[in-house]
């Protein structure tokens, strides 16, 4: 089926019924290297005129969808939904969504971002979504264009306010950013939510290489959220006790909150108590815990051998530099200038307001990224992401961290299109400079440091 | 570009049809399958179209039909009727197609299923009535009325097509004003074909529910035109329906629908 191809948007428009057979005949071969020729940023399925699908049909499309992703490096997924559609697909995927949904393809060619765009701030866009990244990377996605959405605050305010509003943003999901076993983070504790039966299915579904990477970045706390399981198993509490095991090397601690005796046996707990993984009844119990958390600071790249940057991390060097440069420059309108590159330890001058971020990648490119700003460019990056009025250190480091993550995320997309995969783990903040790389002081990497209208902005590149 | 005058022209050049036809026709209405068969007989074209059709693997004979009188006998008088209705439609195919990338077989297969289906549909409904059953022959109709009308404007027209994201449908109704059905109910007329016909060809292009029996018939059409073959052909975005159908009735045509492809493929 021959896609319409319009500013770099390409949009198939089946008719009917997608179910195993009709779908494979949606995406072709030939359709597939017209989207590679014409450089499409977006490839998407329209569902206007879908009266059924099935996971089937879904579940082809996707790994059709797949494919153009990994030969275009296009964000790919669906559009022109209802508000039953949008509940079945995320109910056929558990909300475990490795594509794009969008509401329509207006929505959608919002953001493209080599398109035409005339007086973009004049467009009425609201947007709200439950889940905080999300909202945060759309938030971004649409500043960068040139546009000024509208944040409700609330589920209320927005079902009040957007009948006033052209594009109503609200059911959208950029697609790639959620994990198999989902994973958040908080006061840099990185928290993984698990749900229903845990048994050795848990080993088939976490990420591990994630998580060895979270570690590398300097995250030493791990919670496991178990308010939603219903019940764990041996296996389930094997892998747990393993993980914990292995994490103990690096002086990375696990804890559990959420279990009591309806949903673990005591035989069980004490397995996993054994294996030192530290029990709270509740997510609140946990983050109360200031003695624990207060010890939560190890150093980015915690890997007992010193492995310097290599050469085809400095060949990607310009590549990140332009991204990062460009994300600041949209959030802060201000011009980011250059002022040196070496390679070098991380050298920065001593001070009270600087704070930083470390993003760890691996993949097909294995590396370190380490993003320090003054807390004054941190405010401004981070307006969007903050509320108005006062805002704690937590708050900005937060905001900070996602600000970086975003940066993360379309560093991956760009690499994708070079047909270079990797993954990125939850950016680590770090309120002191000090702390950063804290046991390996004289690991090299490429440091480029930046002025924002005179404020200190670096970026470190390192294995 | 198109103009009411084209299809105008469009309806004044189909074919009448041929007295052998309506012969054979007039014999079905009298409940005569005998004299059907002989007056059948006497068209090379018909015969050979209905063994093509009855010999598909959707009907399930096991052996193959040839003769004329135990063709008709095993049809029986509806699905011969129907079978007629399909032929009339056979009428309008070009030799070759050009807007849409179909051929005599996959043509034939949509025209099978449908009817086989839309038998079974109505069964299911308990709804008996022969001149419903057999207007679904028809629908076809619309395929090749399309590809007659876009073949001399092929080129713009599937610029449109590509650019717009227009379903064919749509581009006929914003240049004349005029849906398929439309044009497929004008050619009924032509054929002196029964005014209940006419009236369900009117009835798929209503903006408002009208009917379970509406919204059944168009989810057939629109499940035909999901097939691969017809998806590659460029068929799939031919009509611009607007569905009523809601959960229960879906259920209710997937549930059939199956229940006739896994006795086909099983």
């Amino acid at each position: 089926m021959r896609p319409t191809v319009k500013n770099n948007l390409a949009l198939f428009n089946p008719s009917g019924f997608l179910d195993g057979e009709s779908a494979k005949a949606i995406i072709e071969p030939h359709d597939i290297a017209l989207l590679v020729e014409k450089r499409c940023e977006f490839a998407l399925i329209s569902l206007k005129k879908i009266i059924f699908f099935n996971k089937r049909g879904l579940g082809i499309i996707v790994e059709l969808l797949g494919q153009i992703q990994e030969k275009t490096g296009a964000i790919v997924g669906f559009c022109d939904y209802d508000y039953r559609k949008y509940k079945t697909i995320l109910e056929m995927y558990q909300n475990r969504i490795t594509f794009s949904l969008f509401e329509t393809s207006e929505i959608a060619t919002l953001f493209i971002a080599n398109t035409s765009n005339k007086n973009p701030e004049e467009k009425k866009i609201v947007v709200y979504n439950d889940n905080s990244e999300q909202k945060n990377h759309l938030i971004l996605g649409l500043y960068e264009r040139g546009y000024k959405p509208f944040v409700p605050k609330s589920m209320e305010e927005f079902e009040s306010c957007k009948k006033d509003y052209t594009y109503i943003i609200s059911n959208t999901y950029i697609g790639s950013l959620d994990r198999q076993v989902q994973v958040h983070i908080k006061d840099n504790v990185i928290v993984y939510s698990l749900k229903n039966f845990v048994d050795s299915s848990l080993g088939e579904k976490f990420d591990m290489r994630y998580h060895e990477n979270s570690i590398k970045v300097g995250f030493t706390l791990f919670l496991f959220n178990a308010h939603n399981v219903s019940s764990i198993n041996a296996h389930g509490v094997n892998f747990l006790a393993k993980l914990s095991i292995a994490g103990a090397e690096h002086g990375a601690a696990v804890a559990i909150c959420g279990l009591s005796e309806s949903n673990i046996t005591k035989a069980l707990r004490d397995d996993l108590e054994d294996s030192g993984i530290l029990f709270y009844p509740s997510m609140k119990d946990f983050f109360d815990d200031k003695t624990l958390l207060s010890g939560s600071g190890g150093g980015a790249v915690s890997s007992k051998k010193t492995e310097h940057i290599t050469k085809q991390l400095v060949e990607i060097l310009p590549l990140i530099t332009q991204t990062a440069m460009h994300t600041v420059e949209v959030m802060t309108q201000s011009k980011v200038t250059k002022k040196f590159l070496k390679i070098q330890p991380l050298t920065l001058e001593k001070s009270n307001t600087m704070m930083g971020v470390a993003i760890s990648f691996y993949g097909d490119l294995n590396g370190l990224l380490v993003m320090v700003f003054e807390e004054s460019l941190a405010k401004k990056v981070c307006k969007i992401f903050l509320e108005e009025g006062e805002n704690s250190r937590s708050d900005l480091m937060d905001a900070l961290g996602e600000f970086v993550n975003i940066i993360g995320g379309k560093f991956v997309q760009q690499l994708q299109r070079k047909h270079c995969k990797i993954e990125i783990t939850m950016p680590r903040t770090f309120e002191r400079i000090s702390e950063i790389l804290q046991h390996k002081k004289d690991k090299k990497g490429a440091q480029v440091n930046f002025t924002v209208d005179g404020a200190p902005l670096a970026l470190f590149l390192t294995r | 570009m198109i103009s009411i005058k084209d299809l105008d022209d469009y309806i004044a050049s189909v074919p009448p049809l041929p007295k052998v036809v309506r012969d054979c026709s007039k014999a079905l209405e009298d409940g005569d399958l005998i004299l059907a068969a002989e007056e059948a007989v006497k068209d090379g074209a018909l015969m050979l179209y209905l063994k093509q059709l009855v010999n598909k693997p959707i009907y399930g004979f096991r052996t193959e039909i040839k003769d004329p009188r135990q063709l008709f006998g095993i049809l029986g008088l509806e699905r011969a009727r129907q079978l007629l209705y399909a032929y009339y439609t056979q009428l309008l195919v070009p030799k070759k197609w050009e807007v849409f990338e179909l051929d005599t077989r996959i043509f034939q297969e949509f025209q099978a299923n449908l009817m086989l289906k839309w038998e079974r549909i109505l069964n299911s409904l308990k709804i008996k009535d022969p001149v419903i059953l057999k207007s679904i022959s028809l629908i076809p109709a619309a395929l090749a009325a399309c590809e007659a009308i876009f073949k001399d404007h092929l080129e713009i027209v599937k610029l449109i097509h590509s650019q717009q994201s227009l379903s064919y449908e749509a581009i006929l109704t914003r240049m004349t004003g005029m849906s398929f059905h439309d044009i497929t109910s004008k050619i009924a007329r032509k054929w002196d074909l029964p005014e209940e016909v006419i009236g369900l060809m009117e009835e798929l292009d209503e903006k408002e529910f009208k009917s379970e029996l509406t919204e059944y018939l168009k989810l057939l059409i629109q499940y035909e035109l999901s097939r691969p073959a017809l998806i590659k052909s460029g068929a799939n975005d031919f009509f611009e329906f607007v569905f009523y159908a809601d959960e229960e009735i879906l259920d209710r045509f997937y549930e059939i629908i199956s229940k006739v492809e896994d006795e086909t493929n099983g």
